[in-house]
């Protein structure tokens, strides 16, 4: 590690190859936390290239819990967090909207590293066990078109840098790395981003894979389509800026998705968008992101077709129904 | 330290009255391995300033 850290001060890269054994010995704890912090601190102070995220990437797949899911054409709908804005959340609603209108949704998901509640914190919160059990997990995406996927049952190799990141309580790129290590390797994927440089990492190293995919960042700072500004969106067939009057909505306030400062708040307003009651903005807010979504999966959907799908699914309770289903049979 | 910790990492400097601060508030052992390395890690990723030494 030493001779590693001595190039990398000299603001040597490393290998694709390089990245993923490194972080295949952090995972078996064969460094110390002054060694972890200090390479961690590498990534803070130059950005990461393509080559290292992809192979700490690599590095977490190989070690994850793997469950099969393939026979099923899912989605993963899934934000890095860390915009530092406390919105409600919006990536889990989605993905209940699209379960909502028949598509399966293998949702990856944390607690909160920076907003006040993450999706694992909310599901939680309803009542919902975590499980890395496959027929546990299928069973749950028959009756419910949805199941989830809480990040720490299926990355026992996080364990080992845990306490270095809690110490440092700063973003690390393991942050980064979330989003692209879904343990049942998703065919679709709909990713926001809290900066526009990792949605471009994200899309260099998505380009050379199969999975259909888009990845979201709101010009004003948002790891998701949030209607308070122009976004950009990362495709298969390349990158586009859009104005949310140009999919017919209308641009909404910060303080229209705020998610509050607590968990009971999040669950508060989360019950209440998923049975149709909520603001014209919070429901505009989550249904746009859920015909994005469907857009990924089915290409020559326009986005009003993917829009019309979205509301039928939350106003007639449908994605209610998946998140009850969840639930009642965890 | 984690504000500190952010700024250093945009590249920002200290000046000498804050570099003299934080190693004391270091010698009075306010801060946690992983602080310490990563802020030691810092001046290994760029040149140390004189006003920082002196």
């Amino acid at each position: 590690m030493k001779k590693i850290l001595n190039d990398l001060y000299q603001h040597k890269k490393l290998s694709k190859s390089q990245a993923k054994k490194i972080l295949l010995e952090i995972a078996a704890s064969q460094y110390n936390e002054a060694h972890l912090a200090s390479f961690m601190t590498v990534f803070m102070m130059r950005p990461i290239t393509v080559d290292e995220l992809s192979g700490f990437r690599e590095a977490l797949l190989e070690l994850a819990i793997k469950v099969d899911l393939s026979e099923y054409n899912t989605i993963d709908i899934v934000g890095t967090g860390g915009d530092g804005k406390d919105t409600f959340n919006i990536s889990t609603l989605t993905s209940f909207i699209v379960a909502g209108t028949g598509q399966k949704v293998a949702k990856h998901g944390n607690y909160s590293v920076s907003s006040k509640s993450g999706s694992s914190d909310m599901l939680q919160s309803f009542g919902y066990e975590f499980t890395n059990d496959e027929s546990i997990l299928r069973s749950h995406l028959e009756k419910a078109n949805i199941c989830f996927l809480h990040a720490p049952k299926f990355h026992p190799a996080m364990k080992a840098v845990g306490p270095t990141r809690k110490a440092l309580a700063l973003k690390t790129f393991f942050n980064m790395l979330g989003p692209l290590v879904n343990p049942s390797s998703p065919q679709n994927l709909l990713l926001g981003t809290f900066n526009l440089e990792i949605a471009r990492l994200y899309h260099y190293i998505l380009q050379d894979e199969k999975s259909n995919y888009g990845i979201i960042h709101a010009l004003d700072g948002y790891d998701e389509i949030s209607l308070t500004s122009e976004f950009k969106v990362f495709t298969k067939s390349g990158e586009e800026l859009i104005y949310p009057e140009d999919i017919g909505q209308k641009r909404i306030l910060q303080t229209d998705i705020y998610g509050g400062d607590s968990v009971t708040t999040a669950a508060k307003i989360f019950k209440n968008i998923i049975e149709g009651k909520g603001t014209k903005a919070q429901n505009n807010v989550v249904l746009t992101n859920a015909a994005f979504a469907l857009k990924i999966i089915d290409a020559n959907r326009t986005f009003d077709e993917a829009f019309s799908l979205a509301k039928d699914s939350l106003f007639g309770k449908k994605a209610a129904q998946c998140l009850q289903q969840l639930i009642t049979n965890c | 330290m984690k504000k500190i910790l952010n700024d250093l990492y945009q590249h920002k400097k200290l000046s000498k009255s804050m570099a003299k601060k934080i190693l004391l508030e270091i010698a009075a052992s306010q801060y946690n391995e992983a602080h310490l390395a990563s802020f030691m890690t810092v001046f290994m990723m760029r040149p140390i300033t004189v006003s920082k030494i002196l």
